[in-house]
């Protein structure tokens, strides 16, 4: 596969810029996987593939990154992704409610993604709002204390957003 | 005990990120006393002599540590901020790197004069991004004033500092997992000795300091290590960035000096959430042994903790009320540890799934009191052979409420769990 096929122009000097940050050039890995997930969503094959080759490290180096940390996905997932926080705090506060109320509204289960692709649903662990619990985080915002009121408005202003 | 504003001094200043907020509040004025008029010997000596510990939860001297990197004359040399708090219960880092950027800049930078270090990184976790960016612009206009790149201030010292984002794995914030993960890799601890400052990231000699730990380090050369070391407790000094959450009515950070009692630290937060009894505290996050009510009066500090069998990790503090189910919070914790483990030691990444499964069961009330003596000794095998603190660490919550909570298991155990749920008793 040639690389154009897979990355414009202003996306490969953005690889590079990134590159270049490292002396060593495996350091790169992780930063460029969060990239890759900003721009296309997720992280396929192909593009995990393209960032080991680019860096000259073996592929797997790129593949065991993305599937050993949390926050990579390595499958499409919604346009926007809800994080419930299901740690002390948040469980204290009511976490398991708000999952509940999630699934209704959403009419998925947890790790899957609404019919019309506008939202994925996900668990995680701790996401340092704890003062705020229940705490969520819908893409890279922070949300909390939530409350199934307060989600039904917080859900819509997303679902206009690109 | 009133609230100290020293590390909080310039939160909730307009524009309190910005650099010239910051120079117009003692911003980067101990790392141009450090260029101009202290020798590298002189600023570790300050450092040593404010007996300043590592914020992040070892609680190891900062002073020793970066006499330790300066002695290793290998280069290039590396400072890394540790900024990956996922400590469940953590969020007290984050106040500074939203509010008060250049203090860690400023601290790192004075790091690098102390040891010779050549590059800073600030590993910073995943669930941040608005602090990410934040930290460049902050990095950016350090630079452009000069107090960060080459020759700084005119002194030689050429230093600058990379932001690397982490993508959500607790065990990260073990220092040599975090450097393996700096490197690119999976997150996992190595074993040690060798220590980072021998041979950290790439191999070469790292120091890794916590967040608040470096951005003490102004004050220290500001004020001197003598005020510093006489603020808190003498075996644990200096005032202490806490995180609290859970059943307070005012869940925050809140700067107090170290060895503050749990109880004048809940009175802080407001006191406990809608008049309730308090209950237990996990006074160091998700890892640290419960207290019960008999330890309110315990002086939140590295010995203190230590000498009732808890610690105080990186100060953060989880607050259960009478409410509180105690069963369920072990359970709910360790998942998280669970979940967490990075597979590389058997006995963690096996012996708590373990428990969790044992745990399950007795929620679900399938228990026995045989399961409570057989967690024990699983928890017992997992603490003593980890490569990490974190494995070690991981079953404290439940040794401790079996321990201080016997009656909720047995509960649970004698069926009488669904009492406590419908009667709407529940977590």
């Amino acid at each position: 596969m040639s690389t154009q096929e897979l990355f414009s122009d202003a996306e490969l000097k953005a690889i590079q810029g990134i590159a270049s940050r490292y002396e060593e050039a495996g350091s790169a890995v992780m930063p460029l996987l969060h990239y890759v997930q900003e721009i296309r969503g997720y992280l396929g094959e192909d593009e995990m593939a393209f960032i080991a080759d680019y860096l000259r490290i073996p592929r797997v180096r790129a593949y065991e990154v993305a599937t050993y940390y949390t926050l990579y996905a390595t499958k499409p997932r919604g346009k926007h992704v809800i994080q419930v926080c299901r740690n002390l705090s948040c469980t204290m506060a009511g976490a398991e409610g708000i999952i509940d109320f999630l699934k209704k509204e959403l009419e998925i289960e947890v790790g899957g993604t609404t019919s019309d692709g506008i939202f994925s649903l996900v668990e995680v662990e701790c996401i340092g709002s704890c003062d705020k619990a229940p705490a969520i985080m819908i893409d890279e915002d922070h949300h909390g204390p939530v409350t199934p009121e307060s989600l039904r408005e917080i859900l819509n202003t997303y679902r206009g957003k690109p | 005990m009133s609230e100290l504003k020293v590390l909080t001094r310039r939160v909730g200043l307009p524009d309190s990120a910005k650099i010239d907020t910051y120079l117009a509040n003692e911003g980067y004025v101990a790392l141009t006393k450090v260029l101009k008029e202290m020798t590298p010997a002189q600023v570790i000596d300050e450092v040593m002599k404010s007996n300043l510990r590592g914020r992040g939860g070892a609680g190891f001297k900062t002073g020793m540590k970066w006499d330790f990197a300066s002695q290793n004359k290998t280069r290039p040399k590396f400072i890394v901020c540790n900024a990956d708090e996922g400590e469940p219960g953590t969020f007290k880092d984050r106040v500074i790197l939203k509010f008060d950027p250049h203090a860690l800049l400023e601290g790192m930078a004075i790091a690098a004069r102390a040891v010779d270090g050549d590059h800073g990184y600030i590993y910073l976790r995943g669930e941040y991004p608005e602090e990410a960016k934040i930290l460049e612009d902050a990095i950016k206009e350090a630079e452009e004033r000069g107090y960060l790149g080459k020759n700084i201030l005119g002194s030689g010292l050429d230093f600058t500092i990379t932001v690397h984002r982490g993508a959500g794995a607790y065990v990260c914030g073990e220092e040599t997992a975090l450097i393996e993960s700096l490197e690119g890799k999976r997150g996992q601890s190595r074993i040690r000795p060798p220590f980072p400052v021998n041979s950290g990231y790439r191999k070469l000699p790292t120091v890794v300091n916590n967040v608040e730990t470096l951005s003490s380090v102004p004050i220290v050369i500001l004020k001197g290590g003598d005020w510093y070391a006489g603020v808190g407790t003498a075996e644990s000094p200096g005032p202490k960035l806490f995180s609290i959450s859970g059943a307070v009515e005012n869940p925050g950070v809140y700067e107090l000096p170290m060895g503050v009692t749990l109880r004048e630290l809940i009175k802080t937060a407001g006191g406990m959430k809608d008049g309730k009894a308090f209950k237990a505290a996990f006074p160091g996050g998700a890892s640290s042994a419960c207290m019960d009510e008999s330890e309110l009066d315990t002086g939140m500090d590295f010995n203190s903790l230590a000498a009732i069998g808890t610690m105080l990790g990186s100060g953060a503090v989880m607050i259960l009320d009478e409410t509180a189910d105690m069963v369920k919070a072990a359970y709910v914790l360790t998942r998280f540890f669970d979940h967490e483990s990075c597979g590389k030691c058997t006995p963690c990444r096996e012996g708590l799934t373990w428990v969790k499964q044992l745990m399950a069961g007795i929620l679900e009330g399938r228990g026995t009191e045989e399961d409570l003596d057989l967690l024990l000794d699983i928890c017992e095998q997992i603490q003593g052979a980890s490569f990490c603190g974190l494995g070690e660490a991981s079953v404290n919550c439940v040794t401790s409420t079996i321990r201080k909570f016997r009656g909720e298991y047995l509960d649970y155990i004698n069926r009488k769990a669904g009492v406590r749920a419908a009667s709407g008793e529940k977590s």
